[in-house]
């Protein structure tokens, strides 16, 4: 299998994660001026285990983060603990994996931030499913959604269950 | 219609407690209502990653050491049959027998004969997750014959008529409240003012295993690593308890998986840094690689001295003369269980460079 594992390498060469992508190959150090982004809020930043364990993405999601215009970063409690999602996970253990969130959801809390963001929306996903249920009106965005937020067309911040919550931008 | 067998296969590898009697979620769902063991739990674990983070971050090449871990480790995976062949090889070659067992049952089998044969009702154990699996210690009391665990918190888990939580710390659930009402209750002859002062358990646990130590004939340990080209087995540890079991019983019965296996003894090398950083956030010490330890890097406290372990800067005593931890080759040894009437294994620490064979000793 030598030509397959060639060309399985050919392309793992040039798949990159999304801030691999924007840091390492675009050379993307301030996306306030080179993307134009904007987001004027407190923002926490789980950096998920993948990203993190795997990936080893470091510090680039959260250094785009810092990059973004009005967006102020707040270091989120024990970043480095698994949501509890883990995909099947969730479901063959769910009262673990929702023990799991709620820590995960109190460190997020005590932040004061408005919006978690993530570079993996499935840890989004079960982090906004938990925020919603707690009725904290703490949304959850990923990296790129808050990139792409300009000060002519901001994002809109909604609750994981498509509610409007309080950060709306003004 | 076809079925598509999806997971592992379902061969039914013996009894032992690798099923246990009552599903994982269902015991989950209950536990999640204690909230002392939540907290215990959260106390312990932050506490010991944080430990962890502190001691893997000493050492510049620790992901490079991960790499070269798990590379050696599927190396070993590809050509598994010739090194178990080889090592058994090199055990019998040095005087040691090897048994080998299909499942758990047969498992406890042979080493329930081993010890028949040895014509005693008492042995101690050094802390192994491969007995733990194959419920050892249960098919032996069934047997009448009393396995005593010897590690500190294995022992507070078995005073506790309790099970193991966790591979590394297995009586992490407890707090030292909990440890000493275990040893109020339990432990034969126990001051009745023990304290939960965390000396004073160990002190506590230390005078009441030393009689078991002195006593007994026969030893049960597992085995962290199996050396193949020469025989050796190595058993870390970090209480001491591990070497008065591997020296002071006349017989020595060691339960090992085939996946212990590495090809040579300067593989330790890799597996020596990473085991105590990563596992429990200690250091082996001395800290030195290559070249003779200095006199500054030798414990005093701990008869084994050699050069094997990291590229980090010679600590302080006090940094990590505490708790040592110590590996023990014991050589010869077997693959899953060996017996010798004369005093076995000679557990050593390979005086530098570690490349030496650890039988040297051996009488």
């Amino acid at each position: 299998m030598p030509a397959l594992k060639e060309r399985a390498v050919a392309v793992g060469r040039k798949t990159y994660e999304l801030s691999e992508l924007l840091v390492d190959v675009l050379g993307v150090t301030n996306p306030a001026e080179q993307l134009g982004s904007y987001f004027p809020h407190t923002v926490t930043y789980h950096p998920s285990c993948h990203g993190m364990r795997l990936l080893k993405l470091g510090d680039r999601q959260a250094g785009l983060l810092r990059g973004v215009k009005g967006l102020e970063l707040v270091d989120l409690p024990e970043a480095d603990q698994c949501c509890g999602f883990g995909g099947t996970f969730s479901v063959k253990n769910a009262d673990v994996s929702s023990a799991m969130l709620a820590d995960k959801t109190a460190n997020i809390r005590s932040t004061g931030a408005s919006v978690c963001a993530g570079g993996d929306y499935s840890c989004l996903m079960h982090i906004g499913g938990g925020l919603s249920r707690q009725g904290d009106g703490v949304a959850t965005l990923h990296l790129a959604e808050i990139l792409a937020s300009t000060e002519q067309e901001p994002a809109r911040v909604q609750g994981p269950a498509g509610q409007t919550v309080k950060v709306v931008v003004k | 219609m076809s079925r598509t067998q999806l997971g592992m296969p379902g061969l039914r590898p013996g009894s032992g407690n690798l099923f246990a009697e009552e599903k994982f979620p269902s015991a989950a769902r209950r536990e999640l209502g204690n909230t002392q063991l939540r907290k215990n739990l959260k106390h312990a674990t932050s506490t010991i990653r944080g430990k962890r983070l502190n001691v893997t971050g000493e050492l510049p090449d620790w992901e490079e050491l991960r790499d070269a871990g798990s590379a050696l480790k599927t190396a070993v995976m590809a050509r598994l049959p010739e090194l178990l062949e080889s090592f058994e090889a090199n055990v019998t070659a040095r005087g040691g027998v090897v048994h080998w067992a299909r499942d758990a049952d047969e498992a406890n089998r042979i080493i329930h004969d081993l010890v028949k044969a040895e014509g005693v009702d008492e042995v101690v154990k050094v802390k192994s997750m491969a007995t733990q699996e194959i419920g050892m210690n249960e098919y032996l009391e069934e047997h009448g014959i009393a396995a005593f665990e010897t590690d500190l918190a294995e022992l507070i888990v078995q005073l506790g008529h309790d099970k193991p939580s966790h591979i590394l710390v297995p009586a992490i659930h407890k707090n030292r409240t909990e440890v000493r009402d275990i040893f109020l209750k339990e432990m034969p002859g126990v001051d009745p003012e023990l304290t939960d002062e965390p000396r004073k358990l160990a002190m506590a646990a230390r005078s009441h295993l030393r009689a078991k130590f002195l006593s007994a004939k026969v030893a049960i340990s597992g085995a962290n690593f199996g050396i193949a080209d020469s025989g050796a087995l190595a058993v870390v540890e970090s209480e001491g308890n591990g070497r008065m079991c591997l020296t002071l019983p006349e017989t020595l019965i060691t339960v090992m998986g085939i996946e212990k296996i590495l090809p040579t003894f300067s593989d330790l090398e890799v597996f020596l840094q990473l085991l105590p950083r990563s596992s429990t956030g200690e250091r082996m010490n001395p800290t030195r690689r290559c070249g003779p330890a200095s006199p500054k890097a030798m414990d005093p406290r701990s008869s084994t001295s050699s050069c094997w372990t990291t590229d980090a800067p010679t600590p302080s005593p006090t940094r990590w003369g505490a708790r040592p931890c110590t590996a023990s080759a014991a050589a010869p040894a077997s693959t899953s269980a060996r017996s010798m009437n004369a005093p076995a294994a000679t557990p050593m620490v390979p005086p530098t460079p570690a490349r030496s064979a650890p039988s040297s000793r051996r009488s």
